[in-house]
Formats: C-alpha cells, sequence, structure tokens
C-alpha cells in the first residue's frame, strides 16, 4: 500500500492482488494537485505488472474534464504496454461526467469489482 | 601546501616575508664572523631600503592593482555603464571576489534577459489572445426564425472556450466547444477547431459529417491527452427545423414553453480528438422545437463555477433559472439573468475556467431578432445582482438519456 496526498485529493495503491493493480481516489480530481497524483500513477505504470489498472472513486466526489484527460493519458500509456485501465465505484454525477466527454466508449466503467470478471486472466 | 599559498593572500604574504627574513638571517651568516656593529650603515640602509620596495611591490602587485581592476568594474555596475568579466586564475580572496562579481553580473544578466523575455512572452500573449477574441465572434447573429445571444468570458487570457454561428447555404451552424483545461494549448486546439470548421464546411450539409472530418484532421495533429468538447446545432432555414450532434460536451437544455419547463438531454458522442474515427459514436438527431421554445447552451465553466463555500453553480439552478426566465424574456433577458443569477451565486470566488452561455429562442419567421449590438463578452456582475433566482436543487427538468 502507498498512498500520495495532495491538498484536495488522496490516492492509495494496492499492489496485492497479482491480476491487478487497484488505485483508490479520495476527494477531488482536478487540476489541484492532479499534477502530483500523475507523476505518481505515470510511476506506477511504469513499474505495473498485472495486465489491468483499477481506478476505484468510491470516494471521488468531482472529476473535471482536465481530469478526463488524465484518464485519456494513463489509458493511452497502458494500451501502449498491452494492458487496460478500468473504473469502478464511480458516484452517479462523476460517471455522468465520464458518460458526457464520453471516455466511457474507451475505459470500461464498472458498479463493483465483481462486474470486472471478463477482464480478469483466470 | 602549495594549495594554502594559492588560496591565502595572507599566507602568501607572510611566505614572501618569511623568505625575505630568511634572506636577511643569511645575510647575517655570512657576516656571522663580522662584527655585527662593523656592517657598513650604507649596507643596512640598503637591507631595509630592499625589504620596504619588496613590501610596495607585493603590496602593489598582489593587493592593490587587482582590487583596483575589480572595483573598476563594480563602479562600472553600479553606476549602470558597461562592466566587462574579470577574469583571473587567482584562487585567493582576490579571486573570490572576481569570481563573485562574474557570478553576481551573470545572475544579473539572466534575470534581466528573463525580464525581457517575460515581457516579450507576455506580449506574445496578449496578440494571441487579441487574435483569439478575434476569431470568436463579437456579435449575435440574426437567424431567420430565432433570437440569438451570448454571453462569454475568459478565465485567463487566453481561454478554450470556443463558440460560433456560420450560415452556408440554406443552414445555420451555432456551435459551443471547451478544450481540456485552459491557457495557451487550450487556445491553440480552439484556434485548430475553429480554423478547420470554417475551411470545410462549405462541402458539407450537415453537422454529423462536419464533426467526423473535424475530428478526424484535429485527431492527427493534437497530444493524446487534449481533446475537445462540442455541441453543434444545425437550423435549416427553410424547414425551421433544428437539430444536434453532440461530442461530449454538456447537456442540451430545451425550455418547452408548451410544458412550462426543461427538457434536459445528454448529448451523448466523445469529445473530439479522443478516437481517430468517431463516426459510429455521434449521431444527428432533431430538437422537435414550437414557438417561444429556448436553447440553451453552455460551457462547464457556468456549472463548475464555485462560490466561496466550493459549492458549484451546478445544472439544476441553470434548468430553474430557465424555468423562470424563458417564459418571461427574450434570449437577452435569459441570458442577461442567468448570468446575473450566476455572478451572484460565484461572488467574488476567483473563476477557474471560462464561462460561455448562449440562449436560442425559437421566435418564428420574421420575428427574428437583430441582437447585434450587444456585447458578447460583458457578463454581469454581481453586485448589481438584485433579482437573482440563486436556484436551489429543486428544478422539475425532464431529463433524456
Amino acid at each position: 500500500m502507498r498512498d500520495y496526498n495532495t491538498a484536495n485529493l488522496d490516492i492509495v495503491m494496492d499492489d496485492s492482488n497479482s491480476k491487478y493493480q487497484i488505485i483508490s481516489f479520495k476527494g477531488e480530481l482536478d487540476k489541484l494537485g492532479l499534477e502530483k497524483v500523475q507523476n505518481a500513477i505515470d510511476a506506477a505504470i511504469d513499474v505495473i505488472q498485472p495486465d489491468l489498472m483499477i481506478f476505484d472513486f468510491n470516494d471521488l466526489d468531482f472529476i473535471n474534464s482536465e481530469s478526463i484527460g488524465f484518464l485519456l493519458t494513463v489509458h493511452t500509456r497502458l494500451i501502449k504496454k498491452n494492458k487496460k485501465l478500468a473504473i469502478i465505484n464511480a458516484k452517479s454525477h462523476v460517471k455522468d461526467v465520464l458518460n458526457v466527454i464520453g471516455i466511457t466508449k474507451l475505459i470500461g466503467c464498472y458498479d463493483n469489482i465483481g462486474d470486472l470478471e471478463s477482464l480478469l486472466k483466470p | 601546501m602549495l594549495l594554502i599559498f594559492k588560496k591565502s593572500i595572507l599566507f602568501r604574504i607572510f611566505v614572501y616575508f618569511a623568505l625575505f627574513g630568511l634572506l636577511i638571517l643569511a645575510l647575517y651568516v655570512y657576516f656571522y664572523s663580522a662584527d655585527w656593529h662593523s656592517i657598513p650603515v650604507t649596507i643596512l640602509g640598503g637591507i631595509l631600503g630592499g625589504f620596504l620596495l619588496f613590501f610596495i611591490l607585493v603590496y602593489l602587485y598582489e593587493i592593490v592593482r587587482p582590487l583596483e581592476i575589480i572595483l573598476v568594474q563594480m563602479k562600472a555596475l553600479l553606476s549602470g555603464r558597461i562592466y566587462k568579466r574579470i577574469y583571473t586564475d587567482r584562487l585567493d580572496e582576490i579571486g573570490i571576489i572576481a569570481n563573485f562579481f562574474n557570478e553576481i553580473t551573470k545572475s544579473f544578466e539572466k534575470a534581466s534577459h528573463e525580464i525581457k523575455e517575460g515581457k516579450r512572452l507576455m506580449n506574445e500573449l496578449e496578440i494571441a489572445a487579441q487574435i483569439q477574441s478575434e476569431i470568436l465572434p463579437i456579435k449575435n447573429p440574426k437567424i431567420p426564425g430565432l433570437d440569438v445571444v451570448t454571453k462569454s468570458r475568459s478565465a485567463v487570457e487566453l481561454g478554450g472556450d470556443i463558440f460560433d454561428f456560420m450560415t452556408v447555404g440554406g443552414n445555420t451552424y451555432i456551435f459551443i466547444g471547451d478544450v481540456t483545461g485552459h491557457g495557451v494549448p487550450a487556445a491553440i486546439v480552439m484556434v485548430m477547431v475553429h480554423t478547420i470548421l470554417h475551411s470545410i464546411i462549405e462541402f458539407y450539409d450537415n453537422a454529423y459529417s462536419l464533426l467526423i472530418k473535424t475530428n478526424s484532421i484535429l485527431k492527427q495533429r493534437i497530444r493524446s491527452t487534449m481533446f475537445m468538447t462540442l455541441l453543434m446545432l444545425r437550423w435549416d432555414h427553410k424547414e425551421q427545423k433544428m437539430t444536434y450532434v453532440g461530442a461530449g460536451h454538456e447537456h442540451l437544455v430545451v425550455y418547452k414553453a408548451s410544458l412550462g419547463k426543461c427538457v434536459v438531454t445528454k448529448t451523448g458522442g466523445i469529445a473530439l480528438g479522443m478516437v481517430v474515427d468517431n463516426s459510429k459514436l455521434i449521431k444527428e438527431i432533431d430538437i422537435p422545437l414550437e414557438i417561444d421554445d429556448v436553447i440553451i447552451l453552455y460551457s462547464d465553466g457556468l456549472t463548475e463555477g464555485k462560490n466561496m463555500t466550493g459549492e458549484m453553480y451546478g445544472l439544476d439552478r441553470i434548468i430553474k433559472a430557465t424555468e423562470i426566465y424563458a417564459p418571461q424574456y427574450d434570449s437577452e433577458g435569459i441570458v442577461h439573468r442567468i448570468a446575473l443569477d450566476f455572478a451572484h451565486f460565484v461572488q467574488d470566488h476567483i473563476q477557474d475556467d471560462d464561462v460561455t452561455l448562449i440562449s436560442i429562442k425559437y421566435v418564428g419567421v420574421g420575428q427574428e431578432k437583430d441582437n447585434s449590438s450587444l456585447n458578447i463578452s460583458s457578463w454581469a456582475n454581481a453586485s448589481n445582482s438584485k433579482n437573482n433566482v440563486n436556484a436551489q436543487s429543486s428544478a422539475s427538468a425532464e431529463f433524456v438519456d
């Protein structure tokens, strides 16, 4: 477990599962602190072993369009490494923002980790 | 020892005088057998004279002369005249002072260069902001059957919001868009999209094809992290029919006069620049309009505008305000009132994003209004806001997926 804290956002990385790496977000994902979080996640992508990175948005209260660009970056980098990004537990208003911009057409957005079964290799 | 000799002028002078003393001692040993008092006065005077001359030479060449060179350059620097870099290979106190002078002047030059560069960049940003502002329309359009009014404000010198009205053939295209982030990168993408749309619009007669081509051109030319949300309406003058294509933009708010409430539609699609081919992801959809219906277009700067407690203005307040003002006012009044409501809500909170708001009221052929004299870039001031809605989250709008 690794914690990265910024003014309005905390993220916790959990590497304990061999099938996926789960990163939990708590707070608001906007330009404030985005760079710091981005650096931490960039570093995680560099060394990621599992084929799937999961962003757990259960405690994420807000996301803006600039941060969608960040999701797009993570998605693009993972695809280049033959890996995938998925989002779980997004609150309805956060999911609404993701849907509005259309990012859910590129990145799978699931209600919970159980819905991810199809992406998890045995 | 050699290093100390090089690094310290005091040590060096001490060594010089020690050597001189040794010389005196050697002379003394040489004349050991002789009676010291028998040494002629002239020789003693010569030794003392030589000692004095040696002292003066050391003082002049080791201290005074190099300090003078440094002081001349320091005076030149302080009086604003041209100064020169001091070249020296000395490692002692004089060398330290000379190098200190060189470093200080180098820092001055760097700071001066940065100030000049900053001024140049600011000038260029001002020019860029001017170019960008000239790209966006400054007048509201006169469109058959419609009453259209826009208000827009940039958060920084260069904004990421885009809107425009393009009439080609029997269609008027009204679009609003927002690039990820703001500042220079957002402004460049915004200008790119604007240019692409204006360059290719004549080859298409529908918004769907126009946005597929625009996306295709844009995707090849921007970073993978950048994209632009866009909502494009197409108004068919002859048929008096409105359609829209969503590309990941905010919801479409349509006030239905017959219902007295707003119908809110997710515009769908995917933001421009996200995928290579968006043809399967966007579509052109009809917006059935009756007289006095109002379409509200806005950028996320409006919904995400925060007040001092961090609360966002939100879609519900736009809907509430629209439902109150749309039956009472024309587009000018609607936009003005919503802008007032927004300004009253955010108060003095720093604006984080560009804000654009467009009201399109269907008034019927021959009833269209000439709003060209209204200033698009003026925004309401909270201090003037008296009769604002400051709508709470109790909008009665109908939401359509």
